[in-house]
């Protein structure tokens, strides 16, 4: 019997206003694996992760987690099914303390006790101060948030992890950080799909790399192969 | 915690025990009731308002329905108790009609409810252009309806309380403050809005009912009016949305402004209360709990669940 895989793309399609964010794209991602995505900009790489999180509905194709077919099920759902997201853009919600922000993934949550002591337990895992707690987030630094979101993320403790652009414009010791978190989960065996254009951070985060360009998926494999690919560095720096 | 306790006791005790003081004094205790009316529909309106964010105009019609439903159960003989709470039921009939425009966002929201509200409205004056009349009921007079309406105003404030510290509310507060992320967290806003306005309707139906009975006479166009809507909306913008003390002081301070410039300026007393609100709106726009006390006085804001 084949193993199933954390997550199968297979040739989604999907246009925006005429443009094909993804064309065909096809995409496997094995359980336990760490699976970076670079790109150049509008190749459809948060697009891809938006498909996979359920806020957009491919054309085209299906999408399955742990071999369940997703596409079409609303966000909500598929996080339940333990499919975090970090957005791109810090998104914390700006009027709720810090830990409130933690404990709003855990709503729905059966566990009724301990929601508050996971969530002070996941702000030391980020290596957010516990000082902080009683703060809205929207008034803490925005490495902070960066780091509020990944929380956020981790309180239902999700097989998968989608983090899109995690240290983009992030302060130096922060952005450490979140790299030592993401490469913890890795080693956990958490199943990770990792975008970024930087790629000295992205390297120490993943397993294997993709290469995207004009909505598919061109090449995967070793991230020292696929960076020196010709394909690539002639798609990405456009020699 | 504790002052908290010690406050609603205290708060509880005057409520009840103004019939006593009053000793029979119709205008206190008239106002008393009018007074905790407006409590019930701002705190009620804060639920899906302030929580949730979603700027409900509807809110009459869940006021008019519960006065409506009195009186027709009165006049089918029901006990006209009993018949306030069908008037909280059927609110939540019709919070459940109005369930399909909690997809609407923002302005949208706002103008379907306010629509529905006015539209119902003409409808009922269709029926009834001058009202309907409610059958009363041997020894429910007003100290018993001024009872009644306290249990009321207890129950929502007591909701609210536990609301603060439910994990509804970080539901509901997630929801408002970026629905992308609160679905990334698992939460279905829709679900959740929807239970925010029948919990809202229930109480509004509720109050909008024993009002209906205290006036034994129900006019379509005054129990329907958006003054329903508008008072509560202004109660909670001016102490705080989405609290618990912000709506109940709001409340206050608007109640009090209110009555004095009507006994002191008598004639051109509304245009004043219209220039008072316009700038405690302008100057504290997140109302006066957070204005006040977390930014001037500094007390700590502290995680609630």
């Amino acid at each position: 019997m084949l193993d199933t895989a954390a997550i199968e793309v297979e040739n989604v399609s999907i246009t925006f206003d005429g443009v094909r964010a993804l064309d065909r794209c096809t995409l496997r991602v094995e359980k336990g694996e760490s699976l970076g995505i670079i790109g150049p900009n509008g190749s459809g790489k948060t697009t891809l992760l938006n498909v996979i999180n359920g806020y957009y509905r491919p054309e085209d194709g299906r999408v399955m987690i742990f071999g369940r077919r997703i596409d079409g099920l609303p966000p909500h759902r598929i996080s339940r099914m333990g499919v975090g997201r970090v957005f791109q853009v810090t998104n914390v919600f700006k009027n709720m303390t810090v830990l409130e922000n933690i404990m709003a993934q855990g709503v729905w949550m059966k566990e009724r006790k301990n929601l508050r002591s996971r969530a002070l337990e996941i702000m030391d895992l980020v290596g957010l101060p516990r000082n902080l707690k009683d703060e809205l987030a929207g008034n803490v630094s925005g490495g902070q948030q960066k780091l509020v979101d990944i929380a956020r993320a981790l309180l239902p403790q999700p097989e998968i992890l989608m983090l899109d652009e995690p240290v983009a414009g992030i302060h130096p010791i922060i952005k450490e950080k979140i790299i030592e978190v993401v490469d913890r989960l890795r080693r956990d065996g958490k199943t990770l799909m990792v975008v970024s254009h930087d790629i000295p951070s992205i390297l120490r985060m993943v397993d294997r790399l993709a290469f995207m360009n004009a909505g598919s998926i061109l090449m995967v494999g070793d991230p020292d192969e696929v960076r020196r690919s010709s394909k690539v560095v002639e798609a990405y720096l456009g020699v | 915690m504790k002052a908290g306790a010690i406050l609603a006791a205290v708060a509880v005790a005057i409520l009840l025990s103004i019939p006593i003081i009053a000793a029979g004094n119709n205008f206190v205790i008239t106002l008393g009731f009018i007074f905790s009316v407006y409590i019930i529909l701002a705190l009620a309106w804060n639920i899906v308002g302030g929580y949730t964010g979603m700027l409900n105009l509807g809110h009459a019609a869940f006021f008019g329905v519960g006065a409506y439903t009195l009186a027709l159960s009165t006049g089918a003989g029901i006990h006209p108790y009993i018949g306030v709470m069908a008037g909280g039921l059927a609110a939540v009939g019709l919070g459940l009609l109005m369930s399909p425009l909690l997809r609407l966002r923002g302005d949208y929201f706002a103008i379907g409810t306010l629509s529905l509200a006015e539209a119902i409205k003409v409808a009922v004056l269709n029926i009834h252009a001058y009202g309907i009349r409610v059958t009363s009921y041997e020894g429910l007079g007003r100290v018993e309806n001024y009872y009644f309406v306290s249990a009321v105003l207890v129950a929502v404030g007591a909701t609210t309380y536990l609301l603060q510290r439910s994990r509804l509310k970080l539901a509901l507060v997630s929801i408002r403050e970026n629905e992308v992320l609160a679905n990334a967290s698992g939460i279905n806003p829709l679900k959740y809005r929807v239970i925010a306005l029948l919990l809202s309707g229930v109480f509004t139906g509720i109050a909008g009912g024993i009002y209906g009975y205290n006036l034994l006479y129900i006019p379509a166009e005054h129990v329907f009016s958006i003054e329903w809507t508008i008072i509560p909306l202004f109660m909670v913008l001016i102490g705080g949305r989405g609290t618990l003390t912000g709506p109940l002081i709001g409340s206050f301070i608007y109640l009090g402004i209110y009555y004095v410039l009507q006994f002191t300026l008598t004639e051109i007393s509304l245009l004043a209360f219209g220039l008072v609100v316009v700038l405690i709106i302008k100057f504290m726009p997140q109302g006066v709990i957070e204005t006040l006390f977390i930014r001037t006085l500094r007390i700590k804001r502290v995680s609630i669940i």
